[in-house]
């Protein structure tokens, strides 16, 4: 795919940075230890603030450039490119709702990589149903008292900064969701036991246990009740950042059968012989080219200012299949030696699910589609 | 649970309720701590070596239950659908390293080896698959060669389940490598035999509690009478073997797949968003039907090749027809029964993601489902 200078730049440099740590990746996974100083790094390079404004902190260039780093990384180390994820849902409402301080105060930290952010939203009752949260903010005099759990919150132990959704008025339904920046050491808060998944074992995922958790009058983030709103915008940009990922394992898992095709295939005649192995390849190959089609295409409708919801969900629910399919693909046809740890497909198939689960499932991205298709149709 | 439009005799409706209180009881509560830890069901096999559920199908004279080809796909149904290691375990015990010494041994090695293996007082295993050569069986490199009474046999073999708890092994070795698969001559080797070894345990991603492992044979010495049937009988041996294997292995996957539609069928009554259970929007819905629709067609394909099998006739065919349907069914069935589960089913809070990982090795053992398009596309084609 044709990327300009500066967004070939942003790939080569994640690129390298995906080489240089590909040792430590296997040792760390096995461990399930969160790649604390590699954020770090990344921060410090500038690679976690590829699109953000240069007044804080940020590289100011464009959205796909951004997305491009997510897949490069990914391609390497699915648990890595995934806190990075997590990271930017950290910083993205802050961005997009918060005031002149907020941003100077919290959103240039974590664009610099010196703070880790995460996003709390959802609750043990309230997944797919995001507007569904229990968890609620009291105002008082001097600030605001939050009470509720959130769960699977990706980084939650590690993060510092975190944007928490809650109800303010619930006499107004969701038009009462307001977003907090709750930091780690407010008072209240505590972080819940973390979980052991099928893969991401390195990436952190665990509860928030909000106890009357104190948390000063100007962090409320946008204003009182535009808390959904900041959200939905949020999962918009999120759902690209998972598109990338998506896109990333996928190409890993491409390119683990290419070697496959290149070493073994080949050789045993598997690959001329029999049309099946082909015809897969080239199946997974054009799925390949247009997921990143459709990322790049959301990108560019997001740079340009115009809402890209749509685009979006596309992005992330077409991504997503195509990441299941290629390690499926990989799994089957490198057979065998591919279902143990010796390759890293067997890694590859047990992250690729969580894409089509992660910042709303895969039906909930067609429900999406659907109404915004509609809205379209309507117009 | 049933949903069989298939008469069930009483007799295998008796085993299905008995295996299915076993699994219950006795598989079920262990299998999410023998999948992290890789342990062998040791303890398991003994208790159905004394239910008589490790010979199915051996001969009774042998020490076998004697039992018919639907009864042995129940078993393994059963206990898949809670465990799919202890189905592969059972399966490869029964059908993999003892229908090669009931079918095609000596008299002899039948009684020496058959009432150690159908009581569980031995663990057997099958290696067939090396380095260089797993869909293309014919082409192995494991040598045997005769010296006085004894064959001498070399080679690397690889993923062989039940490996690691094994005393008992089928290897396939050839006698004469200018013959090709015509020099491919089955043994009966043992785990004390100088010069077999362990090579190493493999890590994998789905039935990880099913010992699999890479054995060596240096300068193994096997007594001559361990042959089972007539040199260079290996290919035909093999093959035999894997029609029953492949059955067995489909209804492997019949039982993963029920296990996680029930799981996710119990979960989409339970879980409430936007005000109701997931079970009433259409997309779950949707997911519950297919699922439940394809195992239903699974297990029918699984039945009818054991109902053949049962007649004395040939059933190749619709073996590897019951392979390749029920095995992808399986990864579609775990999937969606994942799916269901939103973000809980990728945590280990529930089974449905061993269930996933558990499915998708019945897609390349015992052949990959290429294999098995290319084996009934030559049924039905001729030229097999």
């Amino acid at each position: 795919m044709q990327t300009s200078p500066e967004q070939s730049r942003w790939r080569e440099q994640a690129r390298a940075f995906a080489e240089e740590i590909k040792p430590t990746v296997d040792p760390l996974e096995r461990k399930a230890e969160f790649p604390l100083e590699h954020m770090k790094r990344l921060g410090k390079l500038g690679l976690l603030g590829v699109a953000y404004p240069k007044e804080y902190g940020g590289q100011g260039a464009d959205t796909f450039s951004m997305i491009l780093c997510v897949e490069e990384i990914t391609k390497v180390w699915a648990s890595l490119g995934l806190s990075i994820g997590a990271h930017m849902l950290g910083m993205f409402p802050i961005l997009c709702a918060g005031t002149e301080s907020q941003k100077k105060k919290y959103l240039t930290p974590l664009v610099l990589g010196e703070k880790l952010g995460a996003f709390g939203l959802t609750e043990p009752g309230s997944g797919s149903d995001a507007g569904g949260g229990q968890t609620v903010a009291e105002k008082t005099e001097n600030g605001f008292v939050i009470n509720g759990k959130k769960i699977f919150t990706t980084s939650a132990t590690y993060a510092s900064t975190y944007i928490v959704s809650a109800i303010s008025d619930k006499s107004l339904g969701k038009k009462g969701i307001s977003a907090f920046i709750v930091e780690r050491d407010c008072s209240g808060l505590a972080i819940a036991k973390k979980e052991q998944k099928l893969g991401l074992w390195a990436s952190d995922t665990a509860g928030l246990i909000l106890d009357s958790c104190r948390v000063p009058l100007e962090n409320i983030l946008g204003e009182p009740g535009k808390g959904f709103h900041v959200f939905l915008q949020t999962l918009d940009a999120g759902r690209l950042g998972i598109a990338g990922w998506c896109y990333g394992i996928a190409d890993a898992a491409f390119e683990s059968l290419l070697t496959w095709a290149k070493e073994t295939g080949i050789k045993t005649g598997l690959m001329e012989n029999y049309e099946y192995a082909g015809g897969a390849l080239a199946e997974l190959a054009t799925q390949l080219e247009a997921a990143q089609g459709l990322i790049r295409n959301a990108c560019q409708v997001k740079d340009a200012g115009q809402s890209y919801t749509k685009q979006a969900s596309m992005a992330k629910y077409f991504a997503s299949k195509v990441a299941v399919a290629a390690c499926d693909v990989a799994l089957k046809l490198i057979g065998y030696e591919a279902l143990t740890t010796r390759l890293p497909v067997e890694r590859f198939f047990r992250d690729a699910k969580l894409g089509t689960i992660g910042e709303g499932t895969s039906e909930i991205q067609k429900l999406v589609i659907a109404r915004e298709v509609l809205k379209e149709a309507a117009a | 649970m049933s949903a069989l439009q298939f008469d069930l005799s009483e007799d295998h409706v008796m085993i299905q309720e008995m295996v299915r209180k076993f699994a219950e009881n006795e598989v079920a509560p262990g299998a999410a701590e023998r999948d992290k830890t890789q342990t062998f069901p040791v303890e398991i096999c003994q208790k159905l070596g004394e239910l008589g559920l490790l010979g199915i199908n051996t001969p009774q004279e042998y020490g076998g239950a004697g039992m018919d080809a639907v009864s042995y796909a129940i078993v393994i149904e059963e206990l898949s659908r809670v465990c799919a290691s202890t189905g592969v375990v059972v399966s490869v015990q029964n059908t993999l390293a003892q229908l090669p010494i009931y079918t095609f041994a000596s008299e002899p090695l039948k009684k020496k080896y058959l009432p150690l293996l159908a009581s569980g007082k031995k663990i057997g295993a099958y290696c067939l698959t090396e380095p260089g050569s797993g869909s293309d069986a014919g082409s192995l490199q494991s040598t045997a060669r005769k010296e006085g009474d004894h064959y001498i046999i070399d080679g690397q073999k690889l993923f062989v389940t039940n490996g690691a708890a094994a005393e008992i092994f089928v290897v396939y070795a050839n006698v004469d490598k200018t013959k090709g698969s015509k020099g491919v001559t089955a043994f009966v080797v043992e785990k004390n035999f100088p010069g077999f070894k362990i090579a190493r345990k493999e890590e994998m991603l789905g039935v990880r509690a099913s010992g699999t492992v890479q054995l060596s044979l240096e300068n193994c010495k096997v007594p001559a009478e361990n042959r089972i049937g007539e040199e260079g009988s290996g290919m035909k041996i093999a093959l035999t073997t894997l029609d029953t294997g492949r059955i067995s292995i489909a209804a492997q996957a019949v039982g993963i797949a029920q296990g996680a539609f029930e799981t996710a069928l119990k979960y989409s009554t339970s879980r409430q968003q936007f005000g109701k259970p997931i079970s009433s929007f259409q997309f779950i819905q949707g997911m519950l039907v297919d699922m439940h629709t394809e195992i239903t067609a699974a297990r029918l394909l699984v039945y009818n090749a054991s109902l053949l099998k049962n007649k004395g006739e040939k059933f190749t065919k619709e073996a590897s027809m019951c392979k390749y349907f029920a095995s992808s069914m399986a990864e579609r069935a775990t999937s969606m029964a994942l799916q269901i589960h939103g973000g809980y089913g990728y945590t280990k809070d529930y089974p449905v993601e061993r269930f996933y990982r558990d499915a998708r090795v019945t897609e390349i053992y015992e052949g990959t489902s290429e294999v098995q398009k290319l084996v009934i596309a030559r049924q039905l084609l001729g030229g097999g």
